[in-house]
């Protein structure tokens, strides 16, 4: 893309100016042993880790980011799914959470981290699983009073805003349309933006600057601040002096993950923030024996349900979800829709071949809607043959019946909106041709073995607890019985949260790096 | 691939071999094990006709029918073969509907408007919130407060 003419008038995301980066490809040769000191080390720069950084810059520590990803700035932001996935998610997307069924799952590998390809909707945790926190779990300080301040400022660092009205598109008319027919509230979707224009790609990174990831916020503020960052730097295990913990070490990395040579920080604080399945899996490779690591898993599955409709709607035109519907929150199902290139939709929706390819045809007359659904079974993190940590979850009957609930709801929401037909996320039932056929879905065995699940939200999988023999951290992240590591991604999430994370990721990073700074101050 | 992409109508073009290099730029970046596994996979389905009750015979000699329904049987069958067919089908269907001519089939074009929502989008921030952001003009941001704010976006 064109963007580099001076006379041009550019956004001002594209003029921010990344100090204190050092690429770890560059002076990574295989035989270097680098050694760094620091007060605090944080490994990941995304949702988490930058948020929590920049925090403990500005209380005056000398703070080094370790990132495994590489730097890729909005300027080299562009349309292309094939390029950008490459670039900016971890095995260029292909992840898969294994179990029955396997769940297409996504994240990202680059500076700012999952926050680069985020959808941007930005979500309090709901007041009820904070209060089941706090009161049923006995996490001191996670009630919703106590957290209000966090969260406020969570919505200022991510300038969390609501869509204009000429961002939205014709799916969105749709969604909220077929949703008001059945008498359901639909709620406007906050989200981390500045002056969203809706060109619908924040999937693959936004190109206009507008989303206010990690990568235009944080990281930059952070490294303003006097924060370092070394890229391409693949922690791998945590160090121990003692029985205390002095700092971590790891690996070099090219884009595609090979080694390069290795790293040491000494610090007096270690942060995890590689997220809920590296974090665990660090934690494993280090020898930390508590049972609990990886377990408890969370996944939100995510079910798609698409409407037919006979106008053309042009999903390619309107933002990225400007409502959400929360009308069935409490059941544990929230509907959302989103639009998205054709490979990922085909991608994302049972078949292939032919019959597959007709559905693709009318891509520009399809509303994709989705359920998310607030899972009750729990999933593992497992450490695989080449060291690596994997997932595995499987849907428990519950959610078997949730996503059955939620993927009947939305078709009927709809057919209710006009839709002549909808496709459904299931094998041996893929279409419905007219509302009277929604009994199809009720009739149908309940089974999980045909359902097209994907998600891009996974957590808890170091989850805090007030003791180790029930989870990971203390109810501020620490890990129980490890002095020096703290963890601040979405593995400490103590329970599965049935909304958006990400806002409950910076809001918790935010909130448990304060107590590291009184404890740091204290020692 | 010939299996799990359409060829009828709009999909009557010859693109297989790109859509082969668009995979294969893929396989560097998956993880270890699915990277390594994945010639075995291939193997399986080439070989495992007999495992699957469709007689002694391979892959590539059945006819398209019969092929679909064998994918199908591997795609309902246990965890390994089902997260098998599953990789193959969806870096298959990601590659071939990404191709310039099946988006042009399709008529999706995404990249003009990035350039014209670029511009848009500058124009917008020079200008009075109240105008160019009416709904969010009274939103406290994190940045205005700092003069030396690097992320240059104070408005
Ligand atoms: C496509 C997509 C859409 C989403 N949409 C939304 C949304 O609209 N709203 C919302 O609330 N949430 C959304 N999410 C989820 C949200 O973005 C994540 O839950 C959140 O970013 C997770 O934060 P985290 O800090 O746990 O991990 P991440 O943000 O993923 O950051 C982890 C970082 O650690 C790095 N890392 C990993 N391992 C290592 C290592 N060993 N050494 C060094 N660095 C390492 C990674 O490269 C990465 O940069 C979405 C996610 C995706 C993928
Ligand atoms: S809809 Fe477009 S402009 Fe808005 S945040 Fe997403 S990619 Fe950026």
């Amino acid at each position: 893309m064109n963007n580099g003419a001076a006379d041009i008038l550019l956004p001002p995301e594209f003029g921010i100016r990344y100090q204190n980066i050092e690429d770890g490809q560059k002076i990574g040769a295989r035989s270097v042993v680098r050694k760094y000191d620091a007060d605090v080390v944080i490994v990941g720069s995304g949702a988490g880790g930058a948020p929590a950084a920049r925090r403990l810059t500005d209380a005056g520590f000398d703070v080094l980011i370790l990132e495994e990803g590489e730097l890729h700035t909005t300027e080299s932001f562009s349309t292309d799914l094939i390029e950008q996935s490459l670039k900016l998610y971890r095995d260029a997307g292909s992840t898969m959470i294994a179990g029955r069924p396997p769940i297409i799952f996504t994240e990202g590998r680059c500076v700012g981290g999952s926050t680069v390809i985020n959808g941007g909707m930005s979500w309090r945790t709901p007041d009820r699983v904070l209060d089941h926190w706090s009161r049923d779990l006995g996490l001191n300080e996670t009630d919703p009073k106590s957290m209000e301040p966090y969260f406020d400022e969570a919505e200022r660092i991510l300038n969390v805003e609501f869509q204009n009205e000429d961002t939205l598109g014709m799916n969105d008319k749709l969604f909220v349309r077929g949703a008001k027919k059945l008498g359901w509230e639909v709620q406007d979707n906050p989200r981390n933006m500045k002056r969203c224009v809706g060109l619908n790609n924040c999937g693959i990174g936004c190109p206009t600057g507008a989303k206010q990831s990690m990568l235009v916020t944080e990281v930059p503020r952070a490294l303003s601040a006097g924060a370092r960052m070394v890229t391409s730097a693949r922690a791998t295990k945590v160090l121990f002096d003692g029985g205390r913990v002095s700092g971590i070490a790891g690996r070099f990395v090219t884009p595609l993950g090979r080694r390069l040579g290795r790293f040491e920080v000494r610090a007096r604080l270690v942060v995890l923030a590689a997220g809920a399945r590296f974090t665990p899996g660090i934690l494993k490779r280090s020898w930390l024996r508590n049972p609990n690591i990886g377990s408890g898993l969370h996944t939100h599955p995510n079910a798609k349900v698409i409407g037919v409709f006979k106008d053309r709607i042009d999903p390619t035109r309107g933002t990225h979800q400007a409502h959400q519907i929360h009308h069935f929150l409490e059941e544990g199902l929230l509907f959302g829709y989103a639009a998205v290139q054709p490979g990922l939709l085909a991608a994302t929706t049972p078949g292939f071949g032919e019959e597959h390819g007709r559905r693709m045809e009318l891509y520009h007359h399809m509303l994709t809607a989705g359920v998310l659904v607030e899972d009750t079974g729990e999933g593992k993190v497992v450490m695989g043959p080449d060291l690596q940590p994997y997932m595995r979850f499987t849907l428990d009957k519950s959610d078997v019946e949730k996503v059955h609930l939620g993927v009947r709801l939305l078709a009927e929401q709809m057919f209710a909106a006009g839709a002549y037909k909808v496709f459904l996320p299931f094998a041996e039932l893929p279409e419905l041709k007219s509302v009277d056929d929604l009994g199809r879905i009720d009739a149908r065995k309940h089974v999980r073995h045909d359902i097209e699940l994907m998600t891009v939200h996974i957590m808890s999988s170091a989850r805090m607890r007030k003791t180790a023999q029930e989870g990971v951290c203390d109810s501020a992240g620490r890990v129980h019985d490890t002095p020096g590591l703290a963890i601040a991604d979405a593995s400490v999430i103590p329970s599965s949260i049935g909304v958006n994370p990400m806002e409950t990721i910076v809001a918790l990073a935010l909130r448990n790096a304060d107590r590291w700074i009184d404890d740091l101050k204290r020692r | 691939m010939s299996v799990l992409r359409p060829y009828e109508g709009i999909y009557d073009v010859d693109v297989d071999a790109r859509v082969l290099a668009t995979m294969l730029r893929f396989v560097p970046h998956m993880a270890a094990p699915v990277r390594l596994s994945f010639p075995l996979g291939l193997l399986l389905v080439e070989f495992g006709a007999p495992f699957f009750g469709f007689g002694m015979t391979r892959f590539r000699s059945m006819n398209r029918a019969r092929a679909i329904s064998y994918l199908e049987r591997i795609g309902r069958g246990a965890e390994p073969f089902r997260m098998l067919f599953d990789g193959l089908r969806v870096l298959v269907l990601v590659a071939f509907y990404q191709q310039p001519e099946i988006l042009a089939a399709l008529g999706v074009d995404w990249a003009p408007r990035a350039e014209e929502l670029i511009a848009r989008r500058a124009k917008l921030m020079n200008m009075e919130p109240s105008l160019a952001n009416p709904r969010n003009a009274g939103v406290a941001r994190a940045d205005a407060s700092r003069a030396d704010d690097p992320t240059g976006t104070s408005s």
